[in-house]
């Protein structure tokens, strides 16, 4: 491997400054001159039909601007990455409680919120179809006419009805999970301006500007070019902001008014219309031999997608790629459901479907080995995928596979080691502790069928430094930080001479999405071939003023140098200089397209995947027998990220996974009934506080590297909040003998099945 | 000049096989090739040129060009 | 934009005067952390706020006459739990202030205001029963002292008249032969409203035997309660954890609680005995130690 400067190193993150010193503008925190206050107007129910909208009583309200309905949606009234299906604002039909009905503009954001009220909408309220299974159904309401099922998912491979005959130990369960919600820092805001040839700029947290820009200009029914679109900083999140969240309603409210605006959405607000994760209900049942060789899984899962599809349709495919776990598993029976009902809607969400299926196939698994007397690593070692295996879909694993080193350095790890001496050591007799541990693989980049590309820009400034731009938003990852570590090696400079230019359709090339442990593999190859047509357009230029032939160029640290006479050098800052003075410039562009898996399956769409991270996680547990508390005491995260471009930052993203993973198992959930959401805001929404947290969190970095990634780099931004929560509903059974098929694992809940296990 | 195409998702459905290739008038620009495939969605679409994206659909294609038409997406 | 009308008077005679100007309109802040959410939530819509903040005969904390200790209405939570003489003579009140909401919210969330909401899930009421605590009451009609079980009604129903405020509370001092604790179960180990709660003091004779028992719970009932039923059976008995497991299971005698999203009926009657095991537990090794 090339050796680094910057790469490898725990360089401070270029936005830790403005952020510790509050000076850095989150999109809620911009103003511009004359501008409106935009409100949306939610639905009062969450299935009805529209009979009639008046908006007179609204619009003579003293300081209102503008009221929208449909009737004022120029394009497509619709969006949603892959289909359509949710109205930008609702003129027949609403199917959730987060439906937009109507927009409002007004001079003040009281006065906007005051217009709301006055609008007059007659609904016919319809039945509701709330649980996924039931909505499956014949007989149930259709939430959309084309059927309440969105998307199916079959694979098979062998035959697991033999492998259930002939095999040692057959565990047969069903496992269910939460609503969690992504609870960004930033609820859903934004501001727009637009000029006087009806140019349209948008700030507003995002993870792909340049789908937003389509999705904003099919909408408008606009060239898209006069779409401006700006997601850096986001504000956080997780996947919650890959979908069009307000752009569409502050590009209408400029359209409409000429004026700026500017839309800040409360967290009741977020949590009622925003993006959850699927809740999914899983039936599994898996085989394995004696010696604990899975032989067999069958998987059924039926996901909630809500009112709207969004990519709820790409995550049950992801989720069953993922249902098996990152195991050898030769005989598969796993179908999938995308369901709509008239709950909130649900789409991406750091792990994209893996958390479910990941939690339900690692619950398997220990109980096999429970059953058979194994141990916990050791089922895991039995089964983990090595590169050049088969894995559950068929394909083959062709990249680089880290899950044995993981397992490795997990095994070594100073709280496995001491596990049992930790284990004996509760802080009070009725408390008992256990030790919990699960693997997990995840797909990086979209998977096949779904061409996956990604651009950078360098720009060499009059300066001397060199401005780069990959359009993958900041969100909070530390994706800008490690482009400008990559950058820096690939042209050779100082990273304190790299400009970052990042998420916005204005200034960088489309470089994707923000999503699907994509950014850093996508957008360093990009600089990697950016990077090299620099060097050429560097080397002309140095050859020029060295006079000396171009092929004689050699790029050294900050300077080029001729390689037959290697006094003759010349500064990158001169050679900017250079350039400057001839009234030119050097830009140059990378343009990079991801390798995809030899597998191709027939009717489906991004998956299988290529390239995977992989990552062992370990909980200790203290379960409280009188309450049923859990507290995690310790955890150790064991990623494969392949190069960790700055191992800090990777420490980050695991230590944060691990807390939000800790949240999916134990307290996290959006509870909805009959539509209504009851779970409105962070008081019974239940988030980890820093006192929840683990006491200690060991993240061991476990790099297999990448050949075809960036210094060796994949992707870890999802896979390190995956595992961690079966390992701790794994360690509460090791502390208590109960297993929690159902997330969160509250303090009742484990309580209740304390008191069925005393009873039976 | 020939123009080797490649659809995806949504825009299969504009022609009967998703790769194949496309003999058009040297010159030719994007807009002809999606003119040819009777192409409608004409907003939510992203063109590949051998690997690059291009964000103007008067860009003249060149020989041997393969050209990549899909319908922008997600996923994990 | 709506007008909300602010007054910080600085005295008690300018609270009450405000509050018989303004009426049903006016609204008493004082931390704001109650408040400011009904507000934020719509819940109530008042045309004035009158911030008692600057009214200095509602603050301090000190020791009063006949062996009692007074805490002002505005004493705030971090206040009181680190004020030297509550720890020392009521620690258990220290220990419940202690553990309300977050830093943030002990910081501005005050005692009077925390009774004055007359929440069941209030973290300090609980304390201030078992402390059989008076509330000092101040109006146009005068002042006025009501016990603490007098003062709560009901879900944020108080004795509390609208022209009324809190002026402080009192207790009187324990001795040393007192022991105390409060447990209390949230969803999470900060901001979080409790699903029960249970505060005890108990007078100490020998080690496992107490007289003058009481008993609190939180969260489960329309207001705190105090728990007699536990409370006879733990007086003057000699304790082991044996005895300590089956008297804290008649606790849910004294509950009549409601199923919600924190947790369930069922589930708050069993809570209610455990915690109160699990602090009975904690109290006879305690004890065992000295």
């Amino acid at each position: 491997m090339t050796k680094t400067k910057w790469v490898g190193m725990d360089v401070t993150r270029i936005d830790a400054k403005d952020k510790v010193r509050g000076a850095l503008k989150y999109m809620s925190d911009l103003s511009l001159p004359n501008m409106i206050h935009g409100a949306v107007l939610r639905s009062k129910h969450p299935h009805a039909l529209i009979k009639k909208i008046d908006t007179k009583r609204a619009k003579e309200l003293d300081g209102v601007v503008t009221v929208l309905t449909h009737e004022d949606v120029p394009g497509l009234n619709g969006f949603g990455i892959a289909i359509p299906d949710q109205p930008v604002l609702c003129g027949d039909k609403v199917r959730y409680m987060g439906d937009a009905v109507a927009l409002v503009g007004a001079e003040s954001k009281e006065t906007a919120e005051r217009a709301l009220e006055l609008i007059e909408v007659e609904y016919e309220p319809l039945p509701l179809v709330s649980d996924p299974e039931q909505a499956m159904l014949e007989s149930s309401p259709l939430v959309h006419e084309t059927g309440n099922i969105h998307n199916h998912v079959k694979i098979e491979r062998g035959d697991v009805e033999a492998a259930f005959k002939e095999a040692h130990v057959v565990v047969e369960n069903t496992y269910s999970t939460p609503r969690q919600m992504h609870a960004f820092l930033e609820p859903e805001s934004g501001v727009a301006t637009i000029d006087e040839d009806k140019n349209i700029t948008i700030w507003c947290g995002g993870q792909h500007p340049y789908r937003d820009q389509l999705q904003v200009a099919r909408a408008l029914g606009m060239n898209p070019r006069k779409i401006r679109i700006v997601n850096t900083p986001a504000g956080g999140a997780f996947g919650g902001k890959d979908e069009i969240t307000l752009q569409i309603y502050l590009a209408l409210l400029v359209l409409h008014t000429g004026r700026p605006a500017k839309i800040v959405i409360s967290r009741e607000e977020s949590v009622v219309a925003g993006m959850k994760r699927h809740p999914m209900k899983i039936y599994m049942k898996t085989a394995a031999s004696a010696d604990g060789t899975i032989l067999a899984n069958q998987a059924r899962v039926v996901s909630d997608t809500g009112a709207y599809a969004s990519l709820g349709g790409p995550v049950i495919g992801f989720a069953i790629e993922h249902s098996c776990g990152a195991y050898r598993v030769e005989n598969v029976d796993l179908e999938g459901f995308c369901v709509y009902t008239n709950n909130c809607v649900a789409g991406a969400f750091r792990g994209f479907g893996a958390n479910q299926v990941t939690f339900a196939v690692e619950t398997q698994l220990d109980m096999i080995a429970e059953k058979l007397g194994m141990g916990k690593l050791d089922i895991r070692k039995k089964n983990a995928l090595r590169k050049g295996d088969i894995a559950a879909l068929g394909h083959k694993m062709e990249a680089s596979v880290g899950l044995m080193r993981t397992l490795e350095a997990a095994e070594n790890s100073r709280l496995w080691q001491i596990r049992e001496e930790l284990k004996a050591k509760p802080s009070a007799p009725h408390k008992k502790r256990g030790i919990g541990i699960a693997c997990a693989f995840q797909g990086c980049g979209l998977g096949k069928g779904l061409p996956d590309y990604g651009a950078a820009t360098i720009e060499l400034l009059p300066n001397g430094q060199f401005a780069i731009g990959i359009s993958c938003p900041e969100i909070g990852q530390g994706n800008t930080t490690a482009f400008v570590q990559i950058a820096a090696d690939y042209i050779k400079c100082s990273i304190d001479d790299i400009v970052m230019l990042s998420g916005d359709t204005g200034h960088t090339l489309d470089s994707g999405t923000s999503t699907a442990s994509r950014s850093i593999y996508t957008g360093g190859n990009a600089l990697k071939l950016a990077a090299e047509n620099l060097h050429d357009a560097i080397s002309t230029v140095a050859a020029e003023i060295l006079s000396v032939p171009g092929n004689d160029i050699d790029i050294r640290y900050e300077s080029a140098v001729s390689k037959s006479c290697p006094e003759k050098t010349v500064s990158f800052k001169t050679i900017a200089e250079f350039v400057k003075k001839k009234g030119k410039t050097i830009k140059s562009e990378g343009h990079f397209l991801w390798p995809v898996s030899e597998t191709e399956l027939e009717g489906y769409v991004g998956i299988p995947h290529l390239l995977y991270s992989y990552i062992t996680q370990i909980a200790l547990v203290e379960v409280n027998t009188l309450t049923g508390e859990t507290e995690v005491v310790e955890a150790v995260s064991v990623p494969d990220p392949g190069k960790a471009i700055n191992p800090q930052g990777v420490e980050g993203q695991s230590e944060g996974g691990v807390v939000m993973g800790m949240g999916y198992a134990l307290t996290e959930d959006t509870i909805i009934e009959e539509g209504i959401t009851l779970t409105r805001n962070f008081s019974t929404y239940i988030l980890p506080t820093s006192l929840d947290m683990p006491h200690k969190i060991d993240t061991i970095i476990a790099e297999e590297l990448e050949p075809s990634g960036p210094f060796g780099a994949k992707g870890i931004g999802e896979a390190v909040c995956v595992p961690i929560s079966p390992a701790i509903t794994n360690a509460i059974y090791d502390a208590v003998g109960v297993w929690m098929k159902q997330i969160p694992a509250t303090a009742e809940r484990v309580y209740t099945a304390l008191k069925n296990k005393e009873v039976s | 000049m020939k123009i080797n195409v490649c659809l995806f998702g949504p825009m299969k459905k504009y022609a009967d096989k998703d790769k194949f290739q496309l003999e058009l008038e040297e010159g030719a620009t994007i807009t002809d090739l999606l003119d040819r495939l009777k192409i409608e969605d004409r907003i939510y679409i992203v063109v590949l040129i051998n690997g690059r994206r291009a964000y103007d659909e008067d860009e003249p294609l060149s020989d041997g060009a393969e050209v990549l038409i899909m319908a922008p997406t997600g996923g994990g | 934009m709506t007008r909300l009308h602010v007054a910080i008077p600085t005295s008690i005679d300018e609270t009450l005067g405000l509050l018989e100007k303004w009426g049903h309109d006016a609204a008493v802040i004082a931390g704001g952390t109650d408040l400011v959410v009904e507000l934020k939530d719509k819940l109530k819509s008042p045309k004035a706020l009158i911030d008692i903040g600057r009214v200095p005969e509602v603050r301090g904390i000190r020791e009063a006459e006949g062996n009692h200790v007074w805490i002002g209405a505005m004493s705030t939570h971090a206040e009181i739990a680190s004020s030297t003489v509550v720890k020392e003579i009521a620690p258990i009140l220290a220990k419940a202030c202690a553990q309300v909401g977050s830093p943030q919210i002990r910081n501005r969330g005050t005692i009077g205001g925390n009774m004055s909401t007359a929440s069941p899930a209030g973290d300090t009421i609980p304390a201030l029963y078992v402390l059989e605590a008076s509330v000092e009451i101040i109006g146009p009609r005068g002042k006025r002292t009501v016990p603490i079980e007098s003062f709560f009604q009901g879900p944020k129903k108080s004795a509390l008249a609208p022209d009324e405020i809190v002026l402080g509370v009192k207790f009187q001092k324990l001795g040393k032969e007192y022991v105390s604790f409060f447990r209390k179960l949230g969803q999470r180990k900060s901001l979080a409203i409790s699903i029960v709660s249970v505060a005890f003091v108990g007078k100490c004779q020998k080690p496992g035997l107490f007289t003058d028992v009481r008993v609190a719970l939180g969260s489960v009932a329309p207001t705190v309660v105090r728990a007699r039923t536990v409370e006879n059976a733990i007086r003057e008995k000699q304790l082991d954890p044996k005895t300590a497991e089956y008297i804290s299971k008649l606790a849910f005698r004294d509950c009549v609680p409601i199923t919600d999203v924190r947790g369930s009926k069922g589930y708050r009657e069993q809570m209610a005995c455990n915690l109160l095991y699990e602090g009975l537990l904690s109290l006879l090794s305690c004890c065992e130690a000295c």
